[in-house]
């Protein structure tokens, strides 16, 4: 074998290692042993089970009205910088946008939640929000200034055509920037709707988002027919789905995109 | 109609500490193309941003027809410019990219469609074009593109900003003369930017020399060539030889220039100035061929009708004798580079 | 000079950030130094943090399997990406690199209980081997697409154009290949350090009794035991390490992340 091959044969092993997991989750789903590994046929009862999930579906609505409502904020405000920013550098605004990113998501957490309890803020849906916005607006605002087309030449092209401003922004500006928006959205809302550490240290009593539901059953599986093995995976696959047909939904925009 | 006349008057403009132009006063006759030519740098994109509208002058004015224009914003100046890396919008269709300029000054339907036909059917862009995306066209066919988005909103003044730079050679033979065709056939004043001596040639009427944010010499292209400013001019405009005067026969100092082609090979009389030399060099050129000959450790560049070089048949080593006329040095002033 | 309608286009974002991140960190600061029980300003928690030796054996053990962490996923994604990077054409790049990026997009969490689930069937139960290899497994994408990201910036056909002059398969290694990966291996190796080191997840889910990193116990002072000071301090230390070994690596290799 060539090395070129066992390159290959290699680098499929790991792609087929790094799946192999979600796999087999998506496999115990289907199982009806609540157990995982004893394998007692088919079944879609997991499944049904989540129909009768009511804690799930408050987790559900919780998980995405706060990806929605913190992604379409935190993608609004940074667009609003990034179209005005454009090719230039302001360091200043660079300087406050990094932090953010590179620090430790714990201990973000940990200032949100001592921010918070000065503060003497009830902690639940608004916190939870709050605290993903500060982590996404960063993140927003790189994902639309790195994407960032040079539109300098073509308003100058569209100027000389005519047209004003607010037909430069319609016509030119907005179509072309939004492969980022889409981008900066679809990235926030799946930082926001999976995010656990953030949401665990700005949640308050009572309240839970989809990962924090799985977190506490995981930890302690089999309290109740709910927090089963196998009904876990079920809802983790559901959830996963979720993620991986948005990842689809965007490679495949981007890839579009990318050939025009 | 003869076209709107621009005239420039003492414009200056400067990027914080750069100054780009320094006072440029220039008529771009109507009707007519005129060539900014000079190397990067020199000003003239400025200069021609100025006339778009897209920049403001610091200091000086800008006349259409004798109209002071130089604070209409260029959204209101109908011009038509194409830029240098085209600026054609990328998420367009060809057909959406000419009609963008038409479709903001509310042109639609049948009449949209018969403009932007006619003017893709000027650059010689067929049906077939229309919904292309224009990221998938050649670099001639952009150009075109280009080219019909400027006219088709019939602009009182053409302003194209090195529009051939980065096409290969035949390419741009055949769209220089499409240019030049274009311009003759709508009669519209035309500004054209570049660095290319052989370009300006081909398609300017007049021509207008910059250096260091200067216009350094306007004229015909043969005034330009034949009567150059300095040496300056007469080494970026054409090719000569920059010798000494007292070699070059003229009885004074400084700095003189001798066109390569008024260099004669074994003249028969008929020349001032003869000197003997060795051939260094042989460059076969086509129609033409470039000869280095060594004149007492001068060397001097002559260019010779191929006919011409086959007929003395000369060779590397040759001993040859070199002369020209003293009216075809070029002197200047003193005092200038 | 920056013109107003900039001032105004920013200003929006600089006040959320600014009221999101900066200031509760003001808060992450103030309690670092305020003892609630005193109610005095000390730098106790500090001194605790750095000498205590129950915290400083927890930031050692994390350090170590971060360390660990980085030299596994190193050691098997180089040769995925110089496959990705040097090999592969057309579709099966863009296949490879989909597959390769998507568990991006899936949470940590759900991604360790998967792996949760899969050692348990195969009989590994949580500890020390179960953290190790959860935190490999939801590491490698990190790794990873820095290594691709500098391999990919050798000139195409250079391995050919070597091998005309005679280059083996060790030369290509050690001239072309290794050189090219340094700040892929830079950024790659901080980016996982800093965030393996943090963990909570896979320690919490994956570790058992073996999994008190500082992930963890950052979590109990602060969430169940109520010692804030502490919590904050430690939070502090970690993020001051962690943001000096960014700099350090990014000012190297500017560019190369993000």
């Amino acid at each position: 074998m060539s090395s070129k091959q066992l390159l290959r044969a290699y680098t499929y092993a790991i792609a087929l290692l790094l799946y192999t997991p979600i796999a087999f989750m998506v496999v115990s789903s289907f199982n009806s042993s609540p157990y995982v590994g004893v394998w007692e046929g088919f079944t879609t009862y997991w499944y049904q089970l989540l129909l009768r999930d009511s804690e799930a579906h408050i987790a559900l609505v919780n998980s995405l009205t706060i990806a929605i409502v913190s992604s379409t904020l935190s993608v609004s405000i940074a667009l609003l910088a990034a179209l005005q920013v454009r090719g230039r550098r302001l360091t200043a605004v660079d300087a406050l946008v990094y932090p953010p990113i590179v620090m430790p998501e714990v201990a973000e957490a940990v200032a949100l939640f001592l921010a918070f309890t000065y503060l003497g803020v009830e902690k639940g849906w608004l916190t939870v929000m709050l605290g993903h916005t500060a982590f996404n607006l960063a993140f927003a605002y790189v994902t639309l200034t790195v994407s960032r087309v040079r539109f300098e030449e073509l308003e100058d092209a569209a100027r000389t055509l005519g047209a004003g401003r607010l037909r430069i922004f319609k016509d030119i500006i907005l179509p072309l920037a939004m492969p980022g928006i889409v981008a900066a959205l679809a990235i926030t809302f799946l930082l926001s709707f999976t995010n656990f550490i953030k949401t665990l240290f700005t949640t308050g009593p009572g309240f839970y988002t989809l990962p924090i539901l799985i977190w506490n059953r995981a930890r302690r599986p089999g309290i109740s027919e709910f927090a089963s093995q196998n009904a876990l995976n079920a809802l983790a696959t559901l959830v996963t789905l979720t993620a991986l047909s948005i990842a689809v939904a965007y490679t495949a925009y981007m890839l579009r995109k990318a050939r025009r | 109609m003869a076209g709107v006349e621009v005239r420039f008057e003492d414009v200056w403009k400067s990027y914080g500490a750069v100054i780009a132009l320094r006072g440029v006063t220039l008529t771009a006759p109507g009707g007519r193309i005129t060539v900014l030519l000079g190397p990067s740098g020199c000003g003239k994109t400025t200069l021609l941003k100025i006339a778009a509208g897209l920049l403001e002058p610091d200091r000086g004015r800008v006349y259409f027809n004798g109209v002071d224009y130089t604070r209409v914003p260029a959204e209101r100046r109908d011009v038509g410019m194409v830029f240098q890396d085209l600026a054609l919008f990328p998420h367009m269709s060809v057909f959406e990219n000419v009609a963008f300029g038409l479709r903001v000054r509310g042109v639609r339907g049948l009449e949209l469609e018969r403009r932007v036909r006619e003017v893709l059917d000027l650059v010689g862009l067929d049906r077939s074009f229309y919904n292309r995306r224009v990221t998938e066209l050649s670099g001639g066919q952009q150009q075109r593109v280009a080219l019909a988005r400027a006219l088709v909103i019939e602009p009182k003044v053409l302003l194209l900003d090195e529009p051939l730079a980065h096409l290969d050679y035949k390419v741009k033979q055949k769209l220089l003369e499409e240019v030049r065709r274009i311009q003759r056939s709508l009669r519209i004043t035309t500004i054209y930017v570049t660095h290319d001596q052989l370009e300006a040639m081909a398609v300017g009427d007049v021509i207008a020399v910059m250096r260091d944010g200067y216009v350094v010499q306007v004229g015909t292209p043969r005034e330009v060539y034949e009567n150059p400013r300095d040496l300056y001019v007469a080494s970026f405009f054409g090719d000569a030889n920059i010798l000494d005067s007292r070699f070059a026969g003229l009885n004074s100092d400084g700095l003189v220039a001798l066109r390569f082609e008024d260099v004669i090979l074994n003249p028969n009389g008929d020349v001032d100035v003869v000197y003997e030399g060795v051939v260094e060099d042989i460059v076969f050129q086509g129609a033409f061929v470039s000869l280095e000959v060594n004149v007492n450790n001068r060397s001097l560049r002559l260019l010779v009708p191929r006919r011409e070089f086959v007929r003395q048949g000369v060779s590397l080593g040759s001993r040859v004798r070199v002369g020209w006329k003293l009216s075809d040095v070029r002197g200047f002033n003193s005092g200038r580079t | 000079m920056v013109e107003r309608s900039l001032v105004i286009a920013v200003a929006p974002l600089v006040v959320a950030l600014l009221l999101l991140f900066y200031a509760p960190n003001i808060a992450l600061v103030y309690y670092s130094f305020y003892d609630r029980v005193r109610g005095v300003f000390t730098v106790d928690f500090y001194l605790d943090v750095i000498t205590n030796t129950v915290y400083l054996n927890v930031i050692l053990y994390s350090l170590t399997i971060a360390v660990a962490t980085v030299l596994a996923t190193l050691a098997l994604t180089l040769p995925v990406a110089v496959y990705i990077a040097l090999y592969s054409r057309g579709f099966e790049r863009i296949l490879l690199l989909v597959i390769f990026t998507t568990p991006f997009w899936i949470d940590f969490l759900l991604r360790a209980w998967a792996l949760k689930s899969l050692l348990y069937m195969v009989g590994v139960r949580e500890g020390f081997l179960a953290l190790m290899v959860g935190m490999v497994y939801d590491y490698i994408p990190f790794m990873l697409l820095p290594l691709y990201a500098s391999l990919a910036r050798i000139p195409p056909h250079i391995v050919d154009v070597a091998r005309t002059l005679g280059a083996g398969a060790l030369d290509i290694w050690a001239r072309i290949i290794i050189p090219y990966a340094v700040p892929g291996v830079l950024v790659g190796s901080t980016l996982v350090l800093l965030m393996s080191f943090t963990e909570l997840v896979i320690p919490s889910l994956l570790g058992g009794v073996r999994g008190f990193t500082v992930g963890p116990l950052i979590y109990t002072l602060i969430l169940a035991g109520d010692d804030w000071g502490r919590g904050a301090a430690l939070a502090i230390v970690i993020t001051v390490l962690s943001v000096l070994s960014i700099v350090l690596a990014y000012r190297r290799f500017k560019g190369w992340l993000l």
